[in-house]
């Protein structure tokens, strides 16, 4: 059953009349209404902060006339505050110039459907939910204090679970709406050494689900549920484990004959190093390293068995933290295949750069709450192209590198034109085909058309399971991912520096 | 939207709901843009942003509740939301303002009057990109010219006075070739002629040589580095003030003693909400606590560490004026957490000139951003990034911009300020402090 807006009817008379008014001014205009009810709990080093309500909305407008565009943002659905917004819009498309191609927007497909979604809660248990969590994240923290003795175990954690309502509606009589929950968990963890020594690590855990990913229903209430229980576990143990981990030099990096990256590390690799470089508006003003101004592709940018994709994975709304049924626009978001045998193809559209580059939108068009709607990645990962280098474990993936490192997880990533950088939390040493050390945190960088070519083998199913928040002016929740370990040849194209 | 008159609203509703105490912070926001893409310029505006941070006490209990629309209704079922089951408070009351500065200046009627004239903000983000074309040298350019004004409250229960103050905003940002940028960021407004050369500036500063760590021979190797102040006030604010925290410090995780010297005699830093048209400027910090100027290092010397009421009262001492909302990852101001915060950055200038630090160092570099710093360890400032923006520096000479994608640099925050050996005599204004150019040394990974 696909949920609806409560307050429906309301909301359709009241966008209908915003945007009859807005007729008689332009030649077309659109609106976004999105509000987000959330409850959330923070714990600091000094501090633990419960909201049990957090509401938030905002609306987006945009107007368009004689080939100009202006775009606004309102506070409040009030049709006092959109009507001066309007008038205010008008003023300001009049004094705007014709941008050198007018401006236009590529039709929505599928106008007719109504309503997408799925349930999403209304009211939260809140303060049994944060007890939940506040119990059992200390009691996994206090066990591996026991477990390793001298280890001051210290976690700072984020939790928030949210149910998302947007309505998208038009001059020309669309009128969508999209209802859908979102939970999400990151763990900070900061152990204290016996000689002082600290060290950090950063884990997160999103889907577009309720509460029950994170706190799942037990006999007198609630528990901390069993994929939680074991990441917090997991992220703890790895920050003890970063108390003797080793730094190597330089020339122990370029000795290196393989990098194997775990899917949580590949995956903002990928987003950073090409997902970017996909975004129709980047490459329209030239800043993409992949395709040129004109929207050509240059060519290979991946190994032959890279395949690199964007969005929900096929037919799975519930998995993937930047997962949703329409865009802002109110186009059906689409799994776009960016690059095909690591050739790039596809682009991620709005509805104007559709219009620009003559294609037709594949819901790639997001904001953060009433700013303008521009492409942006939902969950980017890489699909091995063919079963030919694809192995089932780990062990069987690194058993022929004679010295490689394996890089697992992100403290987030940022992307130039023609370069890339993520943060790596943890490395293991590979001698011989066997993990030997522990690795500190390191920073991988890449040359963007490089960064994928030197590819050479997978192991393990395709997870989008990690999770991230994109900038790009605009805040945006993102999975990413792709084959739980990928191998990397050493190549002159990437780098590493580990601290220390 | 009055925020003083929505703020008494809210103290009638917090007697009706018998709070003891309630502390709000509320802003509005009305900015208008005008987006540079190369020759495309496009408008927007954004009006009545509204945001509401409210934090309540009952009997010893304390609830947070964020709002963005002005509803009492939503407001009331957020406060009795918030006190069910809410947590013991480590406060047992808010603020009295009951004394304010003197009136600060963070109003300028000159960028204010630009709302009623968007064609000249247009026409100055035109003169900008025509310029910087006129240079022949453009292959790409992005940018913006901003305009805001700001409305913002601070008030509690139980206070004589309201924390009030319209603040206006300019900033302008031009990138050229995705190579260099440079900015404009203030409350007043800046000499037009300065704003529309930016994107001109830029790209005749960008050499058309471009250079790698082993055609300089700098790989593995600590060298001498030229801070620019955007990337030496990142390190400040993103891992050398998580050391000056009076959290941090409560928790043991600091790194830092007070009367240790941290950084050489020329080094002293201080924070500021006082300051004339600056990024933080405002009669209080968002408890209600005066505003005031903390001289943290003088001389290398840590003098202070910085204050917020909650870690005031465990240490019994007063709040040093650093309780700001700052989030966590990326909450709004109004929803993020109180705690403490560095204001406005100020480093006191030194004698050099930035020519002279240039001609003295024979083979280094000069940072002005390395690619994804937001992911450094703040709990150890250890830092390891793509040199994203910067100059290789050859026999006191400017030769070549780095090669992207092949260079890293790498150090811990703490750590380099110990290495610092000149302050330039020129500032740079980031909009949010004010802070000269620093050779330091780093290593290229």
């Amino acid at each position: 059953m696909v949920p609806r807006l409560d307050d429906e009817i309301k909301i359709r008379r009241l966008t209908a009349q915003v945007l009859r008014y807005a007729a008689q001014k332009v030649e077309y205009a659109d609106l976004l209404y999105e509000r987000v009810l959330r409850i959330e709990l923070q714990k600091l080093p000094d501090r633990v902060i419960q909201k049990p309500f957090n509401a938030k909305a905002r609306v987006q407008l945009r107007l368009l006339d004689n080939g100009k565009k202006v775009e606004l943002k309102v506070g409040t659905l009030e049709f006092a505050s959109l009507k001066q917004a309007i008038d205010d819009g008008v003023k300001l498309l009049k004094i705007s110039p014709v941008p050198p191609k007018p401006v236009c927007l590529a039709p929505i497909p599928n106008p007719g459907k109504v309503h997408y979604g799925t349930p999403a809660p209304k009211t939260f248990p809140a303060h049994k939910i944060f007890a939940t969590i506040i119990d059992g994240v200390e009691k996994i923290a206090r066990q591996i204090e026991t477990q390793y003795p001298g280890m001051e175990v210290k976690p700072e954690y984020w939790f928030f679970s949210q149910r998302e309502e947007k309505v998208i509606a038009d001059t020309d009589g669309i009128f969508k709406t999209q209802v859908m929950p979102r939970t999400f968990f990151q763990l900070l963890t900061r152990v204290k050494g016996p000689e002082g020594k600290m060290t950090q690590t950063r884990a997160r855990l999103g889907n577009p689900l309720p509460y029950s990913f994170i706190v799942a229903p037990a006999k007198n209430g609630f528990r901390l549920s069993r994929l939680a229980a074991q990441h917090i576990r997991e992220w703890m143990e790895k920050t003890v484990e970063l108390q003797t981990a080793v730094s190597l030099t330089p020339e122990e990096v370029n000795s290196l004959t393989h990098m194997v990256l775990h899917y949580s590390t590949l995956g903002v690799f990928v987003h950073e190093a090409l997902g970017h470089n996909f975004e129709a508006d980047i490459v329209k003003a030239g800043g993409s390293g992949i395709i040129d101004q004109a929207g050509k592709p240059k060519g290979m940018v991946a190994a032959e068995d890279v395949n690199i994709l964007d969005g929900p994975l096929p037919r799975k709304f519930d998995q993937g933290f930047g997962t949703e049924f329409i865009d802002d626009e109110g186009v059906e978001v689409q799994t776009k295949l960016l690059a095909e045998h690591g050739v790039a193809r596809d682009m991620i559209l709005n509805r104007e750069t559709a219009a620009y580059f003559g294609l037709t939108p594949n819901g790639g068009a997001f904001s953060e709450l009433g700013d303008r709607r521009i492409p942006r990645m939902s969950n980017t990962f890489v699909m091995p192209a063919s079963k030919r280098q694809w192995y089932k474990t780990l062990e069987e993936l690194i058993a022929d590198i004679p010295r490689g490192i394996i890089l697992v997880g992100t403290s987030g990533g940022a992307v130039s034109k023609d370069g890339m950088s993520s943060s790596v939390l943890i490395g293991y040493l590979i001698e011989n085909g066997k993990i030997t050390k522990t690795v500190k945190p390191s920073n991988f960088s890449a040359k963007t058309l490089y960064a994928l070519r030197y590819v050479d083998g997978f192991a393990g199913p395709v997870s989008i399971a990690d999770v991230g928040f994109c900038g790009k002016g605009q805040t945006k929740y993102v999975g990413d991912g792709g084959p739980l370990w990928t191998r990397i040849k050493n190549n002159e194209f990437v780098s590493l520096s580990i601290q220390g | 939207m009055e925020l003083i008159k929505f703020s008494e609203k809210v103290a009638k509703l917090a007697k009706k709901l018998k709070l003891d105490d309630c502390e709000l912070l509320l802003t509005n926001n009305r900015v208008l843009s005008a987006r540079i893409e190369n020759k495309e310029i496009t408008l927007e505006l954004k009006e009545d942003i509204f945001s509401a941070g409210l934090r309540v006490l009952k009997r010893g209990k304390i609830g947070y509740v964020p709002i963005t629309e002005p509803n009492f209704d939503l407001l009331e079922r957020g406060i009795k939301t918030a006190l069910l089951k809410a947590a013991p408070s480590p406060l047992p009351s808010f603020v009295v303002i009951e004394t304010l500065p003197p009136k600060l200046d963070t109003f300028d009627g000159a960028v204010a009057r630009l709302f009623e004239a968007p064609g000249k903000v247009q026409e100055i983000a035109r003169e900008l990109v025509g310029r910087a074309y006129a240079t022949g040298k453009i292959e790409t350019i992005e940018g913006a010219i901003q305009i805001e004004i700001e409305q913002r409250l601070v008030s509690t229960l139980h206070s004589p006075e309201v924390a009030y103050a319209e603040r206006t905003g300019f900033s302008a940002f031009a990138e050229v070739n995705s190579k260099d940028f440079d900015f404009i960021a203030g409350r007043k407004l800046p000499e037009i002629a300065q704003v529309i050369e930016l994107g001109a500036t830029v790209a005749r500063s960008l050499s058309d040589q471009e250079t790698s760590p082993e055609q300089e021979n700098m790989r593995g190797k600590t060298v001498p580095v030229i801070m620019h102040p955007v990337m030496l006030e990142e390190l400040l604010r993103r891992l050398v003030a998580e050391h000056l925290y009076a959290s941090t410090v409560q928790e043991g995780m600091s790194r830092l003693r007070l009367g240790d010297q941290v950084a050489p005699e020329l080094f002293t830093l201080w924070d500021d909400a006082t300051a004339p048209y600056d990024g933080n400027t405002f009669p209080t910090d968002d408890e209600g606590t005066p505003s005031r100027k903390n001289l943290i290092i003088e001389n290398g010397i840590l003098k202070m560490f910085l204050y917020d009421r909650t870690t005031a009262i465990k240490d019994g001492v007063e709040s040093t004026g650093n309780g700001k909302r700052r989030p966590v990852l990326i909450e709004e101001e109004h929803e993020a957490p109180v705690r403490c915060t560095i204001n406005d950055i100020y480093l006191a200038p030194g004698k050099q000139t930035l020519d002279e630090m240039v001609k003295d160092i024979e083979h280094g570099l000069l940072v002005k951003m390395l690619l994804g710093f937001h992911t450094a360890n703040r709990t150890t400032g250890d830092f390891a990034n793509p040199l994203y923006i910067g100059r290789v520096i050859r026999n006191g000479t400017i030769v070549a911009l780095p090669e992207p994608g092949r260079w890293a640099i790498k150090g811990n925050a703490l750590d380099c300020l110990k290495t610092i050996k000149a302050i330039s005599c020129e500032t740079k204004a980031t909009g949010s402090g004010v802070l000269p150019w620093v050779t330091m040394e780093l290593t290229v990974a």
